[in-house]
């Protein structure tokens, strides 16, 4: 039997507080070595492209594999359409038997912004108050959401390319948490003097140049997700404390993946993953004067326990639609 | 939108005749180089494993379609009352990523095995073959006769696999569901010499048919080896065969020739071609009666989408299954 989930259905069940509860555990057992990762693969197609991202992962509230088929389509919201969407599907590991079937989408911003939110907590000096954002998509919105929950964040600073995005994004956060953004013209302030900066762009050369990171900084690395993307000036990663998802994703698809190519990072600069971090077996930051970089690509265990979450809270009110494929 | 359709919705619209039109359509476009297709990705599990095999194809009728399947393989599952493997593949629409629709693939998965061996025997056994030969009796075996009775004169079968009484049962459903002559066997021998067709379909890992069992101008259709490891035929055989895949890059890692190609019993030079080549009409299927033929088959993506495709377009007229917006 699999319950079938849509994107609603899921919105009545899913907020940040479960994503960031549901992250840590898939981060937990990322460094305790109670997950099963293959990189994740992908499909690329005349006006986008999908990825086949999927794992298995032992969690306190159980043992799942599955797998996240999404669409990334950057010519959809032209035609009123989301550019990233899909399906994610949840199977028990010890028969193949499928447990759920649901859209991905909200899944895919809340785990993304969700493992934002744990880098910082992580990452981030403990009373960081101003956070500039690089990029106004999806993805920004839900770093806000999660960086709010671990930060006294007062302040908050936006640059888009698209200026009517950065009014978007501004107008949202006042609404929704009745801080008053700004939207600026250029990168440089919206990095400059922050706490926090998040990228979430997806350009393929940097946009963060070195003399713009103060002492102290912590940034999230969100936008390089394939061979050639990159935000930051390598200059930034050579002087910071640098924590990736993933090492085998990151080095072909993250931040790090161009400088490491290039030759100006090695991997011994590479301080750990997130997930030893969370188990205590690194420290996270030491210094309130070190810079820290949290280099994201999104892992499929990041879908698989929040999938579970949303499953097991779903079943327990009694949402979505219960279907047996195989009758 | 997407049309979800569950098994039983999905057999009352699909049949051999469909998964071989559909086999014929998906390799002659394999051929004809209109198929974007990376080799499939595995997930290991204590008990078994996953597949995510995933593509786009470019149909001759000018449909565009790509998606995926998500299917395990789970050996203990019959002990449990199971099916040991299941199956899911989704379509989507390659100009917006929409998915169109969300299907049970585990009808899907067998009908197009079989068609493919059933494609595979038009263009290499021999036009009067009439003796068939099976290796191995489970449910893939079931769909390998559907499909080579659909276009061989097939009159007598022979049913070999290590619990006899498998045998018997599949001898049994063969009689019943198609009326032809099958006894069972309990030495691999008798199922392979003499025969015209021999189909292997077990998951060995060491060779069960011998070369000297196999007369000239038998054709084989190797369906059970597909992960690394896995074999069924004496490399002998293949050394007097004339090889057919169905997709050299993932024969070379899971196929039939993986072993003897990883031992070096076999070079990459000595494989003749792919079954796309023949459907596309680039290379000829058998030139020979005297010659031994093997298809090589792993299993391809572009099979599930064509038949997965053809299914969605017979549910959509027909008014089956449930139209579900997963986006709202």
């Amino acid at each position: 039997m699999s319950l079938l989930l849509t994107g609603s259905e899921i919105m009545q069940v899913l907020d940040m507080d479960l994503a960031l509860a549901a992250v840590t555990e898939a981060f937990r057992a990322h460094g305790e070595g109670r997950v099963n990762l293959p990189p994740k693969v992908h499909l690329p197609v005349a006006r986008g492209s999908f990825k086949a991202m999927y794992g298995e992962i032992f969690l306190p509230a159980g043992h799942i594999c599955g797998l996240k088929w999404n669409a990334n389509f950057p010519g959809n919201p032209r035609q009123g359409l989301l550019t990233i969407m899909g399906k994610l599907l949840l199977n028990d590991p010890a028969t193949g038997l499928e447990l759920a079937d649901m859209d991905s989408s909200s899944i895919t911003s809340y785990r993304t912004g969700a493992a934002g939110g744990l880098a910082v907590q992580y990452l981030a000096r403990t009373e960081a108050a101003r956070l500039g954002v690089v990029g106004a998509g999806e993805q920004a919105r839900t770093q806000v959401a999660a960086i709010l929950k671990v930060r006294p964040i007062r302040e908050v600073t936006i640059y888009s390319r698209t200026a009517a995005r950065a009014q978007a994004l501004k107008d949202e956060i006042l609404a929704l948490y009745g801080i008053a953004a700004r939207v600026v013209e250029d990168v440089a302030p919206a990095v400059r003097g922050q706490d926090i900066v998040v990228t979430v762009t997806p350009s393929t050369s940097p946009l963060v140049r070195r003399e713009w990171v103060g002492p102290g900084t912590h940034i999230n690395a969100f936008g390089a997700d394939s061979p050639g993307k990159q935000e930051l000036a390598p200059a930034i990663l050579a002087a910071a404390k640098i924590v990736v998802d993933d090492w085998r994703q990151c080095k072909d698809i993250g931040e790090i993946n161009v400088p490491l190519a290039r030759g100006e990072l090695t991997p011994a600069q590479i301080y750990g993953s997130l997930g030893e971090m969370v188990t205590g077996q690194k420290p996270g930051r030491t210094d309130p004067e070190e810079i820290t970089v949290f280099d994201a690509t999104g892992l499929a265990i990041q879908d698989l326990a929040l999938g579970l979450e949303v499953l097991r809270r779903a079943q327990g009110r009694g949402l979505g639609e219960v279907k047996d494929f195989l009758q | 939108m997407s049309l979800v359709l569950t098994g039983s919705e999905v057999m009352q619209v699909l049949d051999m005749d469909l998964a071989l039109a559909a086999a014929q359509e998906a390799f002659q476009a394999y051929g004809e180089g209109r198929v974007n297709m990376p080799p499939k990705s595995y997930l290991t599990l204590a008990k078994g494993d996953f597949r995510a095999m995933y593509g786009e194809i470019f149909l001759a009728g000018g449909d565009h379609i790509c998606g995926l399947k998500w299917v395990n393989v789970h050996p203990e599952n019959p002990a449990r009352g199971l099916l040991t493997v299941m199956a899911k593949v989704v379509l989507n629409d390659p100009d917006t990523g929409l998915e169109r629709a969300d299907m049970d693939g585990t009808h899907i998965t067998n009908f197009r095995t079989g068609a493919a061996g059933g494609l595979a025997a038009q263009y290499l056994a021999r036009q009067d073959a009439a003796r068939l030969g099976m290796i191995g009796a489970g449910a893939q075996a079931r769909t390998q006769v559907a499909a080579l009775l659909k276009v061989r004169p097939i009159q007598e079968v022979v049913v070999y696999d290590r619990h006899l009484a498998h045998a018997q049962a599949f001898a049994d459903y063969a009689m019943a569901t198609h009326g032809v002559q099958a006894r069972a066997t309990a030495a691999a021998a008798e199922a392979v010499r003499g025969l015209d067709i021999v189909v292997t379909t077990t998951p060995s890992s060491s060779p069960v048919v011998m070369r000297e069992w196999v007369s000239p101008g038998t054709h084989i259709n190797a369906i059970g080896a597909d992960a690394a490891g896995k074999q069924e035929l004496d490399p002998n055989i293949l050394k007097a065969a004339k090889i057919v895949v169905d997709d050299w890059a993932q024969a070379s890692h899971s196929g039939e020739i993986n072993v003897p190609l990883a031992r070096g019993e076999l070079t990459p030079s000595q494989i003749y071609g792919s079954l796309g080549e023949i459907a596309a009409g680039k290379k000829p299927g058998r030139t020979s009666p005297e010659e031994i033929t093997v298809f090589d088959s792993t299993g391809l993506i572009i099979q599930d989408l064509a038949l997965g495709f053809a299914v969605y377009r017979r549910a959509l007229a027909r008014g089956l299954g449930e139209v579900k917006d997963f986006l709202k």
